[in-house]
């Protein structure tokens, strides 16, 4: 992905190995964290509005924030190594 | 409050409590001990401000191009380093961007390493002054995505590509987005802390050997944890300048 932002200016450059270091330390702490911050948003919802089941449909989505941003990371990094397989 | 009272901290205490007092007023805050307002990781921060401060009035000072000094070259190869870094993520139009970048890269190397002196603490170790740095990369992002888009063309980020989606993927988004300074927080929090407290308890079983070795270890995560904070921030720019999602 290191090159995501710049596409369409001439050749794919290979991804800088600190970069990917960086993405995929990163990656680790994705899923729980979406997951905690998905819980408190419906925490704090259940709270305000006095219901009881929102903080299960944000954990939810916090789990599927979590794994959307996964396996958007790894797209990326697929489709990098596609565009510099084939430059 | 923290155990203990480091002595910049008591430094502080000793001369400037009154100061941290009014300026806590001014908030419509109050210290719990107005004895000691200052906790140890502000006074550390403002010792690595005042380092920072000082290196940059000493470099500017000496700015020669025909014979350029040792600190003028540590310098332009960090920022040099740092702006080929921005290019190669966000493209030429990211350099604008680079300036926050290289601050923030600066402010916590220089904290992070503050913990390889003796008597003093990284402040990176107290969840407070990382929150802060995240907190700052978050509203900078956005305001930086907001000002490239304008206000609806960066929201439309958070719809996704299909309009009949928008409903599940705004909040989706949403807490993608709300989770990155926690996550940011936590992992220049976590390591510092840890490397700080193994590096102490290997240091008060022996003298020799292993603290050597844990002492190396830290050092290479100051290094690596500025870096990567600071790699993320540049990430998060070009996403929110990238018009493309």
């Amino acid at each position: 992905m290191a090159t995501a932002g710049a596409g369409g200016r001439g050749p794919k450059k290979e991804p800088n190995p600190w970069v990917l270091v960086a993405r995929y330390m990163q990656l680790a702490f994705v899923v729980p964290i979406s997951s905690v911050v998905g819980y408190a948003i419906g925490y704090y919802l259940d709270k305000l509005l006095r219901t009881t089941y929102l903080r299960v449909v944000f954990l939810l989505l916090g789990i599927a924030a979590g794994f959307i941003e996964l396996i958007r990371e790894v797209l990326r990094d697929e489709s990098g190594k596609a565009g510099s397989d084939n430059s | 409050m923290h155990e203990h009272e480091l002595w910049i901290t008591a430094l502080l205490n000793r001369y400037l409590a009154g100061l941290a007092n009014t300026l806590l007023a001014w908030v419509g805050l109050e210290a719990e001990d107005p004895a000691h307002p200052w906790p140890n990781y502000v006074a550390l921060q403002l010792l690595v401000a005042l380092i920072l401060v000082v290196l940059a009035l000493l470099a500017r000072a000496n700015l020669s191009v025909e014979r350029p000094g040792k600190l003028q070259h540590v310098v332009e190869l960090i920022y040099g380093f740092l702006r080929n870094q921005m290019e190669e993520i966000a493209g030429a139009r990211g350099l604008k961007y680079v300036h926050l970048c290289v601050t923030i890269f600066l402010f916590i190397l220089c904290c992070n390493l503050l913990g390889t002196f003796p008597t003093l603490e990284p402040p990176t170790m107290f969840p407070a002054v990382p929150l802060g740095c995240a907190l700052l990369v978050f509203l900078y992002y956005h305001a930086v995505g907001i000002r490239a888009q304008g206000p609806v063309g960066y929201l439309k980020h958070f719809a996704g590509p299909v309009w009949w989606l928008a409903p599940i993927m705004v909040p989706i988004e949403l807490i993608s987005h709300l989770s990155r300074p926690l996550s940011l927080t936590v992992r220049l929090f976590a390591n510092m802390f840890a490397g700080e407290n193994v590096f102490m308890v290997f240091l008060a079983l022996t003298y020799l050997g292993a603290p050597v070795a844990f002492m190396g270890l830290h050092l290479f995560a100051a290094l690596v944890q500025a870096y990567i904070f600071t790699l993320l921030t540049m990430v998060y720019i070009e996403g929110a300048i990238a018009h493309e999602h």
